[in-house]
């Protein structure tokens, strides 16, 4: 495993922004997440090599943040929040029905490697709630019907444009 | 240096400017409960069992991040500090097992005393605590428990300021946060790993060697000084029944701080196995004053003839005898030898600049101290002598003829199978005296375990001077530290 010609020069470029080699942690372990979707054991090594700083700094920092996973994950990662306000919207149907759809269970990835299903903590989004993160893109004020459809588009690669969300009428 | 004046419980003390308040505080008698701040470690004030509340201050704040300021009036003894240290307790003793009567480390856990000394409450947490991994290898030395572990960073940072190999980590946020190694690693080749043992402040660091070995209550405590090299780290010998169990660093800030390198450990718990016995002549089991009536008549009769070698494992009240027997005689061919040299098959560290060193025996100083004209034994003509009283192992005569040689030794080796007269002699464990390290520091040690089938070395001088009607400077150490 190494970085790509492109990264290597995006790497001597972050070089010139951070005095101490250690801050680059966090970007180069990036680089790996986009790239490979998950930060391997070899790829701690890699950047530990790269910053001349001890695998285990390297290691702590992918275990201290949710973003960076060690083993292989889905195309999609499905983080659904289960905090309270969430909850209290019926955020646990909605995750008890991407498994059902799916047949997984929370934390597991489907056999054709599609979906991840994971819960999280709170995303902020609370007024919007039931909600759901995948990569980049915020999904609210989540139902069953609604969730069976936004997973039926993901399978098919149909792009979903972000919208600023519309406020539902309350009377 | 800047003095300032600061006030604590109502009593005025003053300590140089940039004293942390803990220590300020102890150097005055008054102790801060403490489980992550270390003497001689970084202060990273996570554990926050030493908060004091400091007037004008709004908050408790922690006395072990907190440098001393000029006019800072601080409390350690009121009844609201007392309330904080029974709560940051009750915290850490959330998740903790409470497998005290299996844990080596209880009777020595600080977690313990101060449980008992600061707070004695009952738990208000009925809810289930976290399971974590109560087995987790570090290597073929040193195993972790997860469960006892309180998270105080004192390994992570003993490995990182003292060993400086960088190996310890803590990985995972939360209640889920484990030490850990960098995968594949271990700490079998860190130096200085059992360190990490001792400044444990719970059970979660156990040397494998100790491991449900000993309850540390029943052991004798023995202030010892390392022969392992010549740095003369201060340890303490901990024995049961003339048994050695374990070995820990004594804090000595002058020579080794709180630490002491792994070898100097495996030199006593590991005790070699090649140690010598009894009192022979011509190989034949004899009476021990026989042997002593023997060799003095022989070194009579030969003195010019007889080389005398000396051992850098000596201490230096034998070396003071040894140095009245040969004026006394009129010994001239004396020399010195390293008793013990660094091999690289051992897997030992030849030298490094935090503890360990070059010279692997404890008293070169010494013995060059009490023998300023002594010679290496490799410019030894041999034709010139006879005879050679040969002390202590590594004499490179084994190869040499027309030598008789009188070998004292605690060790066998070819010299010792080769020799015509041969004295067991003591490990540094087995004796009382003092050795002088290479930087000149002059530390007494005292006897851990009896000697089985051997012979003081500081006995037979004095019975040899005795023999050849001498009467010598102390029979006992203490008579020959006065007598200095």
């Amino acid at each position: 495993m190494d970085f790509t010609d492109a990264e290597k020069k995006e790497i001597a470029y972050l070089r010139t922004r951070y005095p101490d080699p250690r801050s680059l942690t966090l970007p180069l372990m990036w680089m790996i997440q986009k790239r490979e979707g998950f930060v391997s054991n070899e790829a701690v090594d890699l950047i530990a090599a790269e910053l001349e700083i001890p695998t285990i700094w390297v290691e702590e920092v992918r275990s201290w943040y949710s973003m960076f996973t060690e083993k292989k994950e889905g195309k999609f990662v499905l983080e659904v929040c289960n905090n309270i306000s969430c909850a209290m919207l019926g955020s646990q149907d909605v995750i008890d029905h991407i498994c059902e759809v799916l047949k997984i269970k929370v934390g597991e990835t489907t056999p054709d490697g599609m979906f991840t299903l994971k819960t999280v903590e709170c995303l902020g989004s609370c007024g919007t709630g039931p909600m759901m993160q995948v990569g980049d893109r915020y999904y609210e004020l989540l139902d069953e019907n609604k969730v069976e459809q936004i997973l039926e588009d993901l399978r098919n690669g149909k792009e979903h444009e972000q919208k600023p969300q519309e406020w539902p009428e309350y009377k | 240096m800047k003095e300032v004046t600061l006030t604590v419980d109502g009593k005025k003390i003053t300590v140089p400017a940039g004293t942390l308040l803990i220590d300020a505080c102890e150097q005055n008698g008054i102790y801060i409960p403490r489980f992550c701040y270390h003497k001689h470690l970084f202060p990273s004030g996570n554990c926050r069992m030493c908060l004091v509340t400091i007037e004008k201050n709004p908050k408790p704040q922690p006395s072990c991040m907190t440098p001393v300021a000029d006019g800072m009036v601080v409390h350690t003894n009121t009844p609201e500090v007392a309330e904080i240290r029974k709560a940051v307790l009750e915290f850490i003793l959330i998740n903790h097992p409470l497998d005290c009567p299996i844990c080596d480390k209880a009777g020595e856990c600080m977690l313990q005393d101060q449980y008992m000394e600061f707070s004695g409450d009952k738990s208000r947490f009925n809810e289930t605590k976290v399971a974590k991994e109560k087995l987790y290898h570090f290597g073929e030395k040193i195993v972790y428990d997860a469960e006892r572990c309180i998270l105080c960073s004192r390994c992570v940072r003993i490995t990182r300021e003292v060993s400086k190999t960088n190996k310890l980590g803590i990985l995972e946020r939360g209640d889920r946060s484990y030490v850990a190694l960098a995968h594949g690693d271990t700490l079998d080749d860190d130096p200085y790993a059992y360190c990490v043992t001792d400044n444990c402040p719970v059970g979660a660091l156990t040397p494998t060697y100790f491991r449900f070995k000993e309850r540390v209550w029943y052991l004798h405590k023995t202030p010892s000084v390392c022969a392992g090299c010549s740095r003369g780290c201060n340890i303490w010998i901990e024995t049961k029944d003339n048994v050695i169990y374990r070995v820990r660093p004594r804090e000595n800030d002058a020579v080794n701080k709180s630490w002491m390198c792994d070898f100097g450990r495996e030199y006593y718990i590991y005790p070699p196995k090649n140690r010598a016995a009894g009192v022979k002549i011509n190989h034949r089991a004899v009476d021990y004053g026989k042997f002593v009536s023997e060799v003095a008549s022989l070194l009579k009769e030969h003195t010019k003839e007889t080389a005398f070698v000396l051992s850098a494992y000596a201490t230096n009240e034998e070396l003071t005898l040894a140095k009245q027997l040969t004026e006394h005689l009129g010994i001239k061919g004396i020399f010195h030898k390293k008793d013990r040299v660094w091999q690289e098959s051992t897997g030992e560290i030849r030298e490094d600049d935090i503890l360990i060193k070059e010279d692997k025996t404890p008293n070169m100083a010494g013995v060059k101290n009490a023998f300023p004209d002594a010679k290496d034994i490799n410019d030894m003509v041999i034709s010139d002598f006879k005879y050679a009283v040969v002390w202590g192992p590594g004499a490179p005569l084994d190869k040499v003829s027309g030598l008789e040689l009188i070998v004292i030794s605690a060790m066998v080796d070819q010299v010792w199978d080769k020799a015509k007269y041969n004295l067991a002699g003591r490990i540094s464990a087995e004796k009382h005296g003092s050795f002088t390290n290479f930087e000149g520091i002059t530390q007494d040690f005292r006897r851990a375990i009896k000697g089985e089938n051997n012979y003081d070395e500081l006995t037979f001088f004095v019975d040899l001077l005795k023999e050849l009607g001498v009467k010598p400077i102390g029979r006992t150490v203490q008579e020959i530290q006065n007598a200095k």
